[in-house]
């Protein structure tokens, strides 16, 4: 999978889960301070990230700081789906 | 009728403060020139009740259907701070103070009118008030004629003739950033609140919130002297190392083991509604608290920087295990939402690092309070 569609569909995650700015999803952006996802929705999108990319996130990682930005998420999946 | 605000208090917020009144007693004793980073550093510790499955830091974090409590159990947490028994207000009460720690009293009060007028007189003395109030009154919140809960607050002025009270509400844990006016009349309701709950472990239950607020005493001549940072020390190595109890429960790394073997057991267990609500709630939230408890002794470790070696060293070492705990509190949820138990042993794994790691940094404190 492109760079590019795993980030579109990140952000179309993102959106869904925000609880403000959600049509200006900028993947570099802090989760909490931009669209309100607290450490609890971060859980919640990763497992939903899970689904739709059929990944297992390692739970050593499991913190709001491994995944504070969607661009981190998208780092992540892309590297998980390259292995 | 009058108008009364007082200027400039700190709005103060650490994302390592225990709760919410930590965060608002810490506006208190800021404006009145103390470092909360030091005083209300809570010792390093870890409990556990195998019989009900609830655990803490210092005191046990279980469902609480009252605002009132014993002494023993007000005073297990500080060195630098006593708790009295929460009680009505009394004029003609005075303390006894001492120089090496300060005076916290909780104040209960159920006639509205009383609390109301003792507010009053605070501010009207220029001391911001720290009340407890009910997040189901409080506009500004999510929480807001949704869902009932404590939660402190610092109020800094208020205008009987417009009726409005000035407060402030920094928590941003639970969501509260807020920085105003509010009625009277609703914080008033707020603050006399019986505070319904209704959770799996405990059904339906209430918590009076009485109109507590809390009141700040200090001896003219109060220090922090050395031997109260070494007393925090050596305390904290003492629990951790499992050599006393705190209310009857036990301690530290004996605690831990007792946690881990509970845990085990959880594996051949079914995954019913009260084990779900435990993952999803009871262990994300409480071993969130206690990744916060770690961070918050690793600032109250390099805050005595300027006394002390070693503590660069321990102070990563508590970082460290903040950040496992919190993965546990992750964990938990994902376990807790995906009903795969199979993250029970990812859980297990991360506490017996958790408690390698905290074995090296209680080693090092040893060291510390004893050089």
């Amino acid at each position: 999978m492109q760079k590019e569609e795993i980030e579109g569909k990140i952000c179309e995650l993102l959106k869904t889960r925000s609880q403000f700015n959600g049509d200006n999803i900028q993947l570099n952006c802090d989760l909490r301070d931009n669209y309100g996802i607290d450490s609890i929705a971060l859980v919640e999108l990763l497992i939903e990230i899970e689904c739709e990319f059929d990944i297992t996130v390692d739970s050593n990682l499991l913190t709001y700081e491994c995944f504070s930005t969607g661009a981190a998420i998208s780092d992540y999946v892309f590297k998980k789906l390259a292995v | 009728m009058g108008e009364k605000i007082i200027q400039n208090v700190p709005r103060f917020y650490e994302p390592h403060v225990s709760d919410c009144f930590h965060n608002a007693l810490s506006a208190q004793l800021l404006n009145q020139g103390l470092n909360p980073n030091i005083i209300l550093a809570d010792y390093l510790s870890f409990l556990y009740d195998n019989e009900t499955g609830f655990m803490g830091v210092n005191y046990l974090y279980k469902y609480n259907t009252s605002v009132e409590f014993t002494e023993e159990e007000m005073n297990t947490s500080f060195e630098l701070v006593f708790f009295p028994v929460p009680e009505p207000f009394n004029r003609e009460e005075k303390y006894k103070l001492s120089k090496d720690r300060l005076v916290v009293k909780m104040y209960l009060e159920n006639d509205s009118d009383h609390a109301y007028k003792r507010l009053k007189e605070l501010i009207d003395q220029n001391i911001p008030a720290v009340v407890a109030v009910d997040l189901f009154y409080m506009q500004y919140h999510k929480a807001y004629k949704k869902e009932h809960g404590l939660h402190y607050v610092v109020i800094t002025g208020y205008n009987e003739e417009e009726g409005w009270y000035e407060l402030f509400d920094k928590y941003r844990l639970s969501g509260s950033d807020f920085d105003g006016r509010l009625p009277i009349d609703e914080v008033r309701l707020a603050r006399a609140s019986d505070n319904p709950q209704n959770n799996v472990l405990m059904g339906e239950f209430t918590r009076p919130l009485q109109n507590v607020w809390s009141e700040v005493e200090i001896h003219n001549e109060f220090t922090i002297e050395k031997d109260s940072i070494i007393a925090v020390l050596e305390e904290s190595c003492k629990r951790m190392g499992s050599q006393k109890r705190v209310l009857g429960y036990q301690c530290g790394f004996d605690a831990m083991d007792a946690l881990l073997y509970d845990l085990e057991n959880k594996k051949s267990e079914q995954l019913d509604e009260r084990n779900l609500y435990l993952f999803k709630t009871y262990y994300n939230e409480t071993f969130k608290t206690i990744a916060r408890s770690r961070k918050r002794f690793k600032v109250f470790i390099n805050e005595i920087n300027v006394l002390f070696e070693l503590q660069s060293e321990i102070a990563n070492l508590l970082e460290e295990s903040s950040r496992h705990w919190d993965i546990c509190a992750n964990l938990s949820l994902k376990l807790g939402i995906t009903k795969k138990l199979l993250l029970l042993e990812d859980i297990i794994n991360q506490l017996k690092e958790i408690k390698q790691i905290e074995i090296n940094a209680v080693e090092l404190m040893n060291k510390l309070s004893r050089g």
